[in-house]
């Protein structure tokens, strides 16, 4: 079994990571991408999954057992044959596109329009959900990155619960650093 | 007969869809008597145009046949569409369609569907009872040439597969007899490596297939309604048109004796093949024959050659398609008038005794019927019990290229080659030239503006682009945003080739008439569309009141092209504005048998009525008028004095409200 992190990027998909390490599920990564002010603690990503698309399926058996990180839309690129279980993390989308646009503003580039992301990025979460929800014997965790950070420990026990209860809830609550939530909406 | 007392055998459909098919090439074979089973159909059944839709696309015309819906709705808005990974492009999918397709509907109530080769309908869905197969089955391509393995998901359900591998024809399998059938003159097939050759051959292998698998379906099958969807007489035209009587200039004559023959030999082709399907299915079966679009065969054929990878292969359709349909509920030897793609999932539902979704965008064209059909109606299929629009979005190509390159920017997608990259970016540009075309054709220009400034943000030095916003804002009245976006192009050179007709619009709807002439010559000397050019002249002398002048335009039009709706509305405006009601009428009915959803042609329509004593048919014209133009207040005045006389006076009362209201919002805007 697999379990796998996913969302859309910069939904807390990194945060999801860090709480399944800290609870003891060995998570697959290779550290291409180091920490930056972007996720001060890692982006706990395996540059392989980039290759997904390609055909470069071969990693799946290293990713046995372990836990590993594919953001949408190259999910629905894994194999039909991996027996896998998803964390899906549900952010709003304001928050991601403000969080890609700040991530993209350090390096001096600019966002795309916050409106046609937020229509694009709507349609993508719908796709998402029906390629879920249709995958044959995929057990589906949805995990909102607010509640996270609000009830980290309600949060941290429903993913050990998902996992087989086999991991540590109380130090996954404690992975959860409520001071890297830097993107909430504009209050309306 | 009616179709209540028909039984649920008797109700059965057989929807034969040939690409392309055009009357214009039909009716000399049909006359020679070399389309004999065309012929007994048109007999024994009713016979028409049917007016297509904007793009004439086929993906998105089979898609609307299928679902009564245009594709801002339907979702399918090319041939191809961007890989949902971001990486890369595929196949318009079925994946990506929005709404209920028929296939989908008949389950619901119980009947049985079966599909064969219907554009994006790959992978083939599931449905309860009935048979799918995907336009994919009969692909042969460089990659499967060899193996030919039949590509998973194409058929439905999964135990036919054995049965519809078997039934495929290979291009190597063609014979030289079925070869010389239709290019008698070519030689023997595979002597020279002429892609010509190659087009027959590949184009032949996909009829047999599908004629195989339809015919198959035919004998075997247990169906309500059997839709085979034949895509060979467009390849075959796309291919070939240029080669056909009358023999153009451009064309050498060796070129023309060979090859010259080989669109009227599929029609006799395809003849033969709905021969067959009429011996299999009976008397008892509704036959309807229907094409997307039709194909430029005469003296109206563009310059240029009319392979898809010509500049301009989709200036060769003909904006309409032919609809037959005989059975036992319909009747027998008449002409249809005024149908469009859009009413035939309607129809077809009506036949079938199923209700039509009344957010289908067309109607049932009940004048085919012997006897008023009951008419049943839901308000949607598309509800989850029939079709589940699950991973369809609405189509936003800007939107998903702007994320999708936002994703890339950041890591989140690999960095595509640039091949890929631009590919994307190709297919997105056309998909959203495609919503703003289906914008127009429905009339939406606000809608198609926005469209097209998108596209100019991915593409901004794509002339037709801009050439279409001009057009938008020209008609949407805001003729200054025309004339900036137009000043750069005035500037550059006294001589504007392509931009002439655009330029002498602009000036006509600007009331510079001399200057607005003098752009339409050029536009004439440029090689443009001279029947474009001419309306434009028309209705630049009907803007200033010059009736005769523009009368004498539009018949210039009409003796060019027959069909030509724009110009016989022109004619009928001319004619009813001098006065001659009568010939008025005469060129207006016409005009709308031809292209139904014109407001202008019902409007002088119901006016040349009026004039005539007509009440009852001038109240019918001007309510069509209302429907494809809302914002009409003579119109509306118009049904308000026609309301008075029938005492009607609180239908009369809302109408002059309405007219009111009109004019008023239309002096504040002044």
């Amino acid at each position: 079994m697999i379990t796998i992190v996913s969302g859309l990027p910069r939904s807390g998909t990194s945060l999801a990571m860090q709480m399944l390490a800290a609870g003891g599920l060995p998570v697959l990564t290779d550290g291409v991408r180091s920490p930056d002010e972007n996720n001060p603690r890692g982006f706990y990503e395996y540059s392989r999954v980039l290759q997904l698309p390609r055909g470069d399926t071969g990693w799946g058996t290293e990713a046995e057992g372990r836990a590993v990180k594919i953001t949408w839309p190259l999910l629905r690129s894994i194999p039909a044959t991996w027996d896998v279980r998803i964390v899906w993390m549900h952010r709003a989308l304001d928050e991601i596109i403000a969080s890609q646009a700040k991530m993209l503003g350090r390096t001096g580039e600019t966002a795309a329009d916050a409106l046609a992301l937020k229509r694009a990025f709507a349609s993508m979460q719908d796709q998402a959900r029906h390629w879920m929800a249709t995958r044959p014997n995929t057990p589906t965790l949805l995990l909102a990155h607010d509640a996270v950070l609000r009830s980290s420990h309600v949060e941290a026990r429903r993913l050990s619960d998902f996992c087989d209860g086999t991991l540590d809830a109380n130090a996954m609550a404690a992975a959860v650093d409520p001071a890297l939530w830097r993107e909430r909406r504009p209050a309306s | 007969v009616s179709i209540s007392d028909l039984s649920p055998r008797r109700r059965r459909v057989l929807l034969l869809g040939w690409d392309a098919a055009d009357w214009k090439i039909i009716t000399p074979l049909l006359d020679r008597g070399e389309m004999p089973f065309l012929a007994q159909l048109v007999r024994e059944g009713v016979m028409g145009n049917v007016a297509t839709l904007t793009p004439a696309l086929s993906p998105l015309l089979w898609t609307s046949i299928a679902t009564g819906k245009r594709a801002d709705k339907h979702g399918i808005l090319g041939f191809a569409e961007p890989r949902p990974d971001g990486q890369g492009v595929q196949l318009a999918s079925s994946k990506s369609r929005r709404c209920a397709a028929l296939w989908n509907i008949l389950p619901a109530y119980g009947r049985k569907p079966a599909f064969v080769h219907w554009y994006a309908s790959h992978p083939a869905e599931s449905v309860p009872g009935g048979v799918m197969v995907s336009d994919l089955q009969h692909q042969v391509t460089a990659d499967n040439f060899e193996s030919w393995k039949l590509p998973e998901e194409c058929v439905q359900p999964p135990d036919l597969r054995p049965m519809m591998a078997d039934l495929r024809m290979h291009p190597v399998e063609i014979s030289a007899e079925q070869f010389q059938q239709l290019a008698p003159n070519a030689g023997k097939p595979g002597i020279e490596k002429d892609p010509r050759t190659m087009a027959i051959t590949a184009a032949l292998a996909s009829f047999s297939t599908t004629h195989a698998v339809g015919t198959w379906l035919a004998e075997h099958g247990d169906w309500d309604l059997l839709s085979v969807y034949y895509r060979a007489p467009d390849d075959f035209c796309h291919d070939f048109m240029e080669y056909r009587a009358p023999k153009r200039e451009d064309i050498s004559h060796s070129d023309h004796l060979r090859w010259g023959d080989v669109v009227d030999n599929t029609y006799r082709m395809l003849d033969a093949s709905l021969g067959r399907y009429m011996r299999l299915v009976g008397r008892d079966t509704t036959i309807v024959l229907v094409s997307d679009h039709g194909f430029e065969s005469d003296h109206l054929r563009p310059r240029g050659t009319s392979g898809i990878r010509g500049t301009n292969p989709v200036g060769w359709h003909r904006q309409y398609g032919i609809f037959v349909a005989a059975g036992p509920c319909l009747k027998k030897d008449e002409r249809v008038y005024g149908a469009s793609l859009l009413d035939v999932a309607p129809t077809v539902l009506t036949i079938l005794g199923l209700p039509v979704g009344a957010d289908m965008e067309g109607h049932v064209l009940q004048t085919i019927f012997e006897s008023p059909p009951e008419i049943k109606s839901v308000p949607t299929h598309d509800r989850p019990e029939v079709f589940s629009p699950g991973e369809s979005p609405a189509p936003d190509p800007a939107a998903e290229q702007a994320a999708l390159d936002q994703l890339i920017r950041l890591g989140y997608l690999p960095e595509l080659p640039l091949a890929t990259a631009d590919q994307m970016r190709l297919v997105q540009i056309e998909r959203l030239r495609a919503l703003a075309q289906v914008h127009l054709g429905a009339h939406r220009p606000q809608e198609a503006m926005a469209r097209l400034e998108e596209l100019r943000k991915l593409a901004p030095d794509d002339r037709g682009a801009l050439g279409m916003l001009i057009s938008c804002q020209i008609s949407a009245g805001q003729l200054e945003a025309a004339e900036s976006n137009l000043a750069p192009i005035l500037a550059r050179s006294d001589d504007l080739g392509i931009w002439a007709l655009v330029a002498g619009r602009l000036r006509a709807a600007q009331g510079r008439d001399d200057e607005a002439l003098r752009y339409f010559e050029q536009a004439r000397r440029h090689g443009d569309d001279n029947v474009a050019v001419l309306n434009s002249i028309g209705m630049t002398h009907l803007g200033r009141e010059r009736w005769q002048l523009a009368a004498e335009i539009f018949r210039e039009v009409l003796a060019l092209d027959p069909d030509n709706a724009p110009g016989r509305t022109g004619l009928g405006v001319a004619l009813q504005r001098q006065g001659k009601n009568e010939e008025a009428a005469e060129q207006l009915m016409r005009s709308v048998a031809l292209l139904h959803q014109q407001s202008l042609a019902h409007h002088h329509l119901g006016l040349a009525l009026r004039a005539l004593g007509h009440e009852e048919w001038a109240l019918r014209a001007f309510t069509y008028a209302l429907q494809f133009h809302p914002a009409n207040p003579e119109a509306h005045e118009q049904l308000a004095e026609i309301y008075t006389r029938l005492d009607q006076r609180a239908v009369a009362l809302k109408h002059l409200q309405a007219a009111a209201t009109l004019r008023k919002r239309m002096s504040g805007s002044a």
